[in-house]
């Protein structure tokens, strides 16, 4: 059994607007674990995901009940700034790159919260997409998906995170180029023993990626079990997921 | 002609005073969205604590001030302004014109309505030049205070970390608080910075004419300052305050000096409906 | 304006028009004999209330309701003032023809002044109002030194129909009925359909390219009609103090109705009333103050003036952060409390 890292327990969010997006939600996180959650649009994923991160607030969302604990530490109302302290660095939905700052103020801005003691050169990004490097002081907005999604990685590892929360990582991107993103954030995610939060609709291809899995559906788990155990389960999560069968579905890759 | 010339140049050593004030402005509103109507106050109070240090000479006592109100700043932040956050235009500037009301009160309370004088940052009061112009010493200085703190500033926001974080937070304040930045920090210093830079203005005026909490009014300029300079360039501040200051001079030497301030609103009238995003600005950075 | 003046009770309230008309003739009871059971002080005091109610409502109805923030009203105050004042010296008018030539230059001024509404929004239509009120208050200057000289218009003791009104007394009793009138007025828009065309401006101000036609009227009906009101209670303001001088009509000026709308409660018209009380009385508390114990050496209590200015900004800002929904919110509160505990929980 893995130390218990992240812990979610019946989280229950709504937004200002009325939207009552997450119902008695519980998720776990070990060290170094790639956990992943799975779900149909509007399922409240991204939720999830804001909740963990610190970002409720920022959207208009409350966290009604609920509790979210790092390392056993309660961090249910700790605000963004915090929580990215404490280790936990986001991917978000939408890549959350800021168009008219350069790839390398991009860069930077995550460095600017670290003690300085302990940044790591923006280079280190570039190692790792050198396409980042040749466009450095081009603005953000310019690059393509692929690339701004590669900056999104390369920012979220630049923060020395213990848990990477990704939304939609492969939304809009070419097979290939997902492999290769996710290639790269296993190989790295394995050196530092980073556990993940993959949140996707590519079921299949996160499920490829993944250890374990939620299925989320109108803000609650459904199902849960690993890669393995989620793809024999046949219809019942399939349906959930809206894939005719879960176990030959090409969708994606 | 020389009129015209000894216009242009105290114009823009006024308005480099607008400028300066302007620049809080911006730094607060880019950043956090507010509308600051403190400016004034900000200055004011600057100019009167100077011109208590005034037996200091002008340059300790300015730097005091310019310490003491950037910590009025600050503590504004962390008290009143902090929660207003994303709460609308209407909630910051009213808070921010209650703060007005405290701080002129404050400042009768504790330093006395009596109004004070404050020497000339350098020896010779004036500087002849050619063509027969002349240019007081003080606005000279003005301008040259006022350009430097532009030109720190600006690089003080590409490379320090917090001006790297209020840069992201004025744009995606979401993305911003995801990688780290601390609202509540980071706004601090934008309004430490605005309190310093107002109280420098303030002394500089308190040098040219008296310290005494009603110079506030003086402030108003810099609303259009920042308007005409477009509300998210700091460049622009600087150059807007020059304008509204020469804009300002030619009216009042060739129209009368009762046409002063009328003027200056003119031209921010017409910024806003020819131009509402300025000279540098971003069109529609306007927030709801 | 991101205050949320939700006008519907939580609680249903039978027979609430039957109600409604025993309140107001409460307070016009309240209204009539008020001068006769207090002291001439007091009844000064509620003149100015009174007086600050017929100008904070009208800027309610446009900032609360209609969600556009303007700083504009003392001008409307001065252009009522000195078009009531050349209408009554060059004509020799009575007070009622000089107000309505005053409300319409301040329906035409508002019309002005409200056309950048139609172009910008949030911080820069607040600037384009700042902007007018200067260039207004300007022209006012300049139309005071050319017709009444540099002291400004002197007001003669107000008489209609030959009847002197001009004591404490007569002029509260002319001031409270203009501003019952102007209470009128506005609570019958804000229950009519134009009520609910303010509505739809402050929720549809969004983009000049989004502001339909429909939305376009409204909005400049609304800065028209209520610049209106205001300049035609500067007629009577004018009068009430005499004389009208340009220094009078400063930016603070205009701020304090703001203050009067934000401290009674956003588009609620009994919060124009109660923040008007409210923002008149705090002078009055800080003088009674000051009086009794600032003395000698009274620390600073030996300021009043002072003291005044710090307490009226912590009001403002302990209304903006504390009770967004302003005085007539605890009202509503308390009454809906009381409504629930006759009704047995
Ligand atoms: N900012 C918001 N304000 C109001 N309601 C929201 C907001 N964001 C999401 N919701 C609502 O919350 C519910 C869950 O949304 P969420 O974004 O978490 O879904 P999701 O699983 O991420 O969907 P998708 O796969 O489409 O990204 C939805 O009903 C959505 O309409
Ligand atoms: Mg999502």
């Amino acid at each position: 059994m893995r130390q218990q890292f992240l812990s979610v327990r019946d989280l229950d969010v709504a937004y200002a607007s009325g939207a009552h997006a997450l119902r008695g939600v519980s998720i776990e996180v070990g060290a170094g674990e790639r956990v992943g959650i799975v779900g149909a649009n509007g399922a409240g994923k991204t939720t999830v995901a804001r909740a963990v991160t610190g970002l409720s607030s920022a959207f208009r969302a409350t966290v009604r009940h609920g509790r979210i604990s790092l390392a056993g530490k309660d961090m249910t109302r700790w605000p963004a700034w915090r929580v990215l302290g404490a280790g936990v660095v986001t991917i978000p939905e939408g890549r959350g790159v800021i168009s008219n700052m350069t790839v390398e103020d991009n860069l930077r801005l995550v460095l600017a919260a670290m003690p300085r003691s302990r940044r790591p050169a923006v280079a280190e990004a570039y190692a790792m997409y050198p396409v980042l490097g040749e466009r450095r002081r081009s603005m953000a907005g310019l690059l393509s998906g692929g690339e701004q999604q590669m900056l999104a990685v390369a920012r979220a590892l630049l923060a020395r995170p213990r848990l990477i929360v990704a939304d939609e990582l492969s939304l809009g991107l070419a097979p290939r180029i997902v492999t290769e993103i996710l290639d790269g954030l296993a190989a790295r995610a394995a050196d530092e023993g980073t556990a993940v939060l993959m949140i996707e609709q590519a079921v299949v291809m996160s499920l490829r990626f993944v250890d374990r899995a939620y299925v989320l559906d109108q803000g609650t788990v459904v199902a849960q079990g690993t890669s393995d155990e989620l793809r024999q389960a046949g219809d019942t999560t399939a349906r959930y997921l809206g894939v005719a069968d879960l176990s030959r579905s090409e969708e994606l890759l | 002609m020389t009129d015209f010339l000894n216009a242009l140049l105290s114009g823009a050593g006024f308005g480099a005073l607008y400028g300066l004030v302007a620049l809080g402005l911006v730094v607060i509103f880019k950043s956090t969205g507010i509308l600051n109507f403190s400016g004034g106050a900000l200055m004011a109070v600057g100019g009167v604590v100077a011109a208590g240090l005034g037996a200091q000479g002008f340059w300790i006592a300015a730097g005091i001030a310019v310490v003491a109100v950037a910590g009025v700043g600050a503590v504004a932040n962390l008290t009143v302004m902090r929660p207003l956050l994303g709460r609308g235009l209407f909630p910051g500037v009213m808070v921010t014109i209650g703060l007005t009301s405290v701080i002129e009160g404050s400042s009768g309370i504790l330093f006395g309505r009596q109004p004070r004088f404050l020497a000339d940052p350098i020896g010779v009061p004036t500087f002849q030049l050619p063509f027969g112009t002349s240019m007081s010493s003080t606005l000279a200085v003005a301008f040259g205070l006022s350009a430097a703190a532009t030109a720190l500033l600006a690089v003080a926001f590409r490379r320090t970390s917090v001006g790297l974080q209020l840069r992201a937070a004025a744009v995606r304040p979401e993305v911003a608080a995801m990688f780290g930045a601390n609202p509540g920090r980071i706004f601090t210093y934008a309004w430490a910075v605005a309190g310093g830079l107002a109280a420098l203005a303030g002394a500089l005026l308190a040098s040219l004419t008296v310290a005494d909490i009603s110079i506030a009014a003086f402030a108003l300029r810099a609303f259009a300052a920042m308007i005409v300079g477009g509300v998210d360039s700091l460049g622009g501040a600087f150059l807007g305050g020059i304008l509204v200051g020469v804009t300002e001079l030619l009216a009042g030497t060739y129209l009368g000096d009762d046409f002063r301030l009328p003027s200056t609103m003119v031209v921010l009238m017409v910024f806003l409906m020819v131009r509402p995003q300025g000279l540098f600005g971003t069109p529609e950075v306007v927030r709801p | 304006m991101t205050q949320s003046t939700s006008l519907a009770p939580p609680l249903a309230r039978p027979r609430a028009a039957g109600r409604r008309t025993v309140l107001a003739a409460l307070a016009v009871a309240i209204i009539a004999v008020l001068p006769l059971v207090v002291s001439p002080y007091w009844t000064t005091v509620a003149t100015n209330a009174a007086l600050a109610f017929a100008i904070a409502a009208p800027l309610n109805l446009l900032t609360g309701n209609a969600g556009q923030f303007s700083l504009g009203n003392a001008a409307f105050l001065v252009v009522g003032a000195y078009t009531g004042a050349y209408v009554t010296f060059t004509f020799d008018l009575e007070l009622p023809i000089a107000m309505l030539a005053a409300a319409a230059a301040g329906a035409l001024v508002g019309l002005i002044v409200g056309l950048p509404s139609l172009r910008l929004r949030g911080a820069y239509l607040l600037m384009s109002t700042l902007a007018a009120h200067y260039i207004l208050v300007f022209a006012a200057l300049k139309f005071q030194t050319s017709q009444f000289g540099a002291a400004g218009a002197i007001f003669p003791p107000l008489r209609i129909a030959g009847v002197d009104l001009s004591g404490e007394r007569s002029m509260y009793f002319v001031i409270a009925v203009f501003a019952a009138l102007i209470g009128l007025i506005i609570a019958n828009i804000m229950r009519s359909g134009h009520g609910r065309a303010l509505e739809a401006v402050k929720a549809r101000d969004v983009a000049a390219a989004a502001c339909g036609i429909s939305v376009a009227r409204a909005k400049l009906w609304v800065w028209s009609l209520t610049s209106a009101m205001i300049a035609a209670a500067g007629v009577l303001q004018a009068y009430y103090l005499g004389s009208a001088s340009v220094e009078y009509y400063t930016l603070n000026l205009a701020i304090t109705y703001v203050a009067m709308i934000l401290v009674g409660g956003l588009g609620s018209l009994g919060g124009s009333l109660l923040g008007a009380c409210f923002v008149t009385l705090v002078p009055v508390g800080v003088n009674h103050l000051s009086d009794a114990y600032g003395g000698e050496g009274g620390g600073i209590l030996a300021y009043p003036h002072e003291l005044q200015t710090v307490i009226y900004g912590l009001i403002i800002i302990a209304f903006v952060l504390l009770k967004p929904d302003g005085l007539i919110g605890l009202v509503r509160s308390a009454t809906d409390r009381v409504v629930r505990v006759r009704q047995g929980r």
